[in-house]
């Protein structure tokens, strides 16, 4: 299966073969990508994200 | 008047410190002592952007003496070499024997008397168990913002010969079967990865992450099972996927067996050797415990007593060898207390875990390879703060007070694993779980609190990383208010 032309192929030397684990995996859409790099949603993932570690950090050990 | 010795002043350390200073009053009676050999302070997760020259060193270290000063805790920039908790022939109080490392006392050495003792010396970098491993060898490492400064450069040589037409092959992961702190290799694998593109010179290089996980997104606690989009998904396939993505290779289940001037020998978990030649190389070091010598009363060595082989101190943890099916989370310490002293405790990575995270695994010759368990920043100063508070009990009210706890089966982590700096180009990979340690029992199938175990990639994580790294680098200073961030 070729990569999307947004994915970068990976190049080299060693003629390592990509290990099937990476090879099967599912890729990101240019829609997901551009969401990651958005920072509009982002500002939103990061007020869900910081909140997420704040309420595990103050929850500690219980 | 009570004592309380801490030796080390990293992160679980001189949280450990900051806080006992504070749950004892400023002009208490009582004395905080920290021995730490280092004069600086040294925000560990951002030697990432230092290793790949987006950061300059004065941004991760800073001198610990004037933030000792301020609050009121006793400093020894010195090294802690054997401890002797039953005290010794002059006095039954326990000792800790240091050697200066201040260069104001060159060669000079103390006996210093405590009523508590925390040991929170960390990792010791063990370069040593892999030939022509490190910074003396033929890789470099993050480890420390020196070992940071020396891979950009080396990084920045690399960027040059690429720029001039060269193609390069660049490998970055762990330097052993037995390391840990995956999440830190992985980090840097990406960031060098950003680099070469945004250099302009991608096309050349080929960057491989070599690795003892099995699979890939296991991070030294076994991965991690999250609910995405209506599917329960692992962090395997999700890790798998960024590494499709970015065209970054892996050489999975590796142990490596020595490193010769660019080629590094290894052997997989099939039993099969291999060799792997390569321009640049960033492997990470296994950790063991300092070299810290016990001693009881009559001057007979019981190192053996109080430390597990690993070199990492023993506490309330079960430590009875068991297979991977009988392992609980209740084998898990939750005071640090030593079984053998009760004033004597350790935390972060020098606590000796009762066994590993991820599953265990060996290649048919019998060479281990499978990740030791991680104690990252969080866990490690949630154990400071928890350990802060016993022995603050304890002075206060006696030796009876109950401790507090904190088991890492019990307690979650948030983890933020930068994938490329910027402030709108950069991203990372923000993980939180609950616990740290699975739980089979109490969340049957994952071991995990889905509700809580989760993973996201963007630029908000990379926000987020930059947020820590300010926050944390204001609490370990001790401004106004540090109290009020968690660890
Ligand atoms: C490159 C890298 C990146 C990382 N990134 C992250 C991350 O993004 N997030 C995260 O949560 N964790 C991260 N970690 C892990 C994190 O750094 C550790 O969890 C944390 O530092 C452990 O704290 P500690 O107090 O146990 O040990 P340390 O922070 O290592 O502190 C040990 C202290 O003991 C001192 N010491 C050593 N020997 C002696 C002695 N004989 N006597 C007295 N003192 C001694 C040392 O000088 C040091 O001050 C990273 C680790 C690395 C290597």
């Amino acid at each position: 299966m070729n990569a999307p032309d947004h994915v970068a192929e990976p190049k080299g030397r060693t003629m390592l073969e990509q290990d099937p684990s990476i090879r099967h995996a599912p890729l990101p859409t240019r829609k997901t990508l551009r969401r990651r790099r958005n920072p509009l949603i982002q500002l939103y993932r990061f007020a869900l994200l910081n909140s997420r570690m704040a309420y595990i950090a103050l929850r500690g050990h219980k | 008047m009570a004592r309380v010795v801490i030796l080390g002043a990293g992160v679980s350390g001189h949280t450990a410190a900051l806080r006992l200073r504070r749950m004892l009053g400023r002009r208490g009676d009582h004395e905080v002592v920290v021995v730490t050999p280092n004069a600086n302070w040294n925000w560990i997760p951002s030697n990432i952007w230092v290793g790949v020259g987006q950061m300059p060193r004065e941004k991760v270290v800073f001198p610990l003496a004037p933030v000792y000063e301020k609050t009121g805790v006793e400093f020894h920039q010195a090294r802690a070499m054997a401890i002797r908790p039953e005290g010794d022939g002059e006095s039954d109080q326990g000792a800790v024997d240091v050697e200066y490392t201040d260069p104001g006392r060159p060669g000079e050495t103390a006996r210093l008397r405590y009523d508590y003792l925390i040991n929170a010396t960390g990792p010791k970098l063990n370069f040593g168990a892999t030939p022509g491993l490190g910074p003396d060898g033929h890789t470099v490492s993050v480890c420390t913002a020196d070992h940071a400064i020396a891979a950009a450069e080396d990084l920045r040589a690399t960027i040059e010969r690429l720029k001039a037409g060269e193609p390069q092959t660049l490998v970055i992961g762990v330097g052993h079967g037995m390391c840990t702190c995956e999440g830190a290799a992985f980090e840097y694998a990406f960031n060098v990865e950003h680099q070469l593109r945004e250099a302009g010179v991608r096309d050349l290089a080929e960057v491989v992450y070599l690795t003892n996980e099995r699979e890939l997104g296991d991070f030294g606690v076994g991965g991690m099972t999250f609910e995405q989009q209506g599917f329960v998904t692992t962090s395997a396939l999700w890790t798998a996927s960024i590494f499709r993505e970015r065209g970054v290779n892996a050489i999975l289940g590796a142990h490596v067996q020595r490193v010769e001037e660019g080629v590094i020998h290894y052997e997989q978990l099939d039993g099969t050797t291999h060799e792997l030649a390569f321009d640049f190389a960033m492997l990470l070091p296994p950790f063991r415990g300092q070299e810290i010598t016990a001693y009881d009363r009559a001057g007979e060595e019981i190192t053996d007593r109080v430390f597990a082989p690993s070199g990492f101190m023993k506490v309330d943890a079960d430590y009875t060898p068991k297979d991977y099916e009988a392992w609980r989370a209740e084998d898990w310490p939750t005071t640090y207390e030593s079984p053998a002293y009760a004033n004597v405790f350790a935390v972060g990575i020098a606590f000796a875990p009762p066994h590993a995270i991820s599953r265990p695994a060996k290649s048919p010759s019998g060479t281990v390879i499978a990740p030791a368990p991680p104690r990252t920043g969080m866990p490690s100063g949630i154990m400071g703060r928890t350990v802060a508070a016993t022995i603050a009990d304890r002075i206060k009210s006696g030796d009876s007070a109950t401790a507090h706890t904190a088991s890492m089966a019990r307690m979650g982590a948030g983890c933020i694993a930068s994938a490329g700096t910027g402030m709108l180009s950069g991203s990372a990979a923000g993980m939180t779980m609950y616990p740290v340690v699975p739980d089979y029992q109490r969340f049957p199938g994952s071991g995990r609190d889905l509700r809580h175990t989760k993973g996201e990639l963007g630029l908000a994580g990379h926000w987020t990383k930059v947020l820590l790294h300010h926050l944390f680098i204001y609490k370990a200073k001790a401004r106004a208010m540090w109290w009020l961030i968690p660890e």
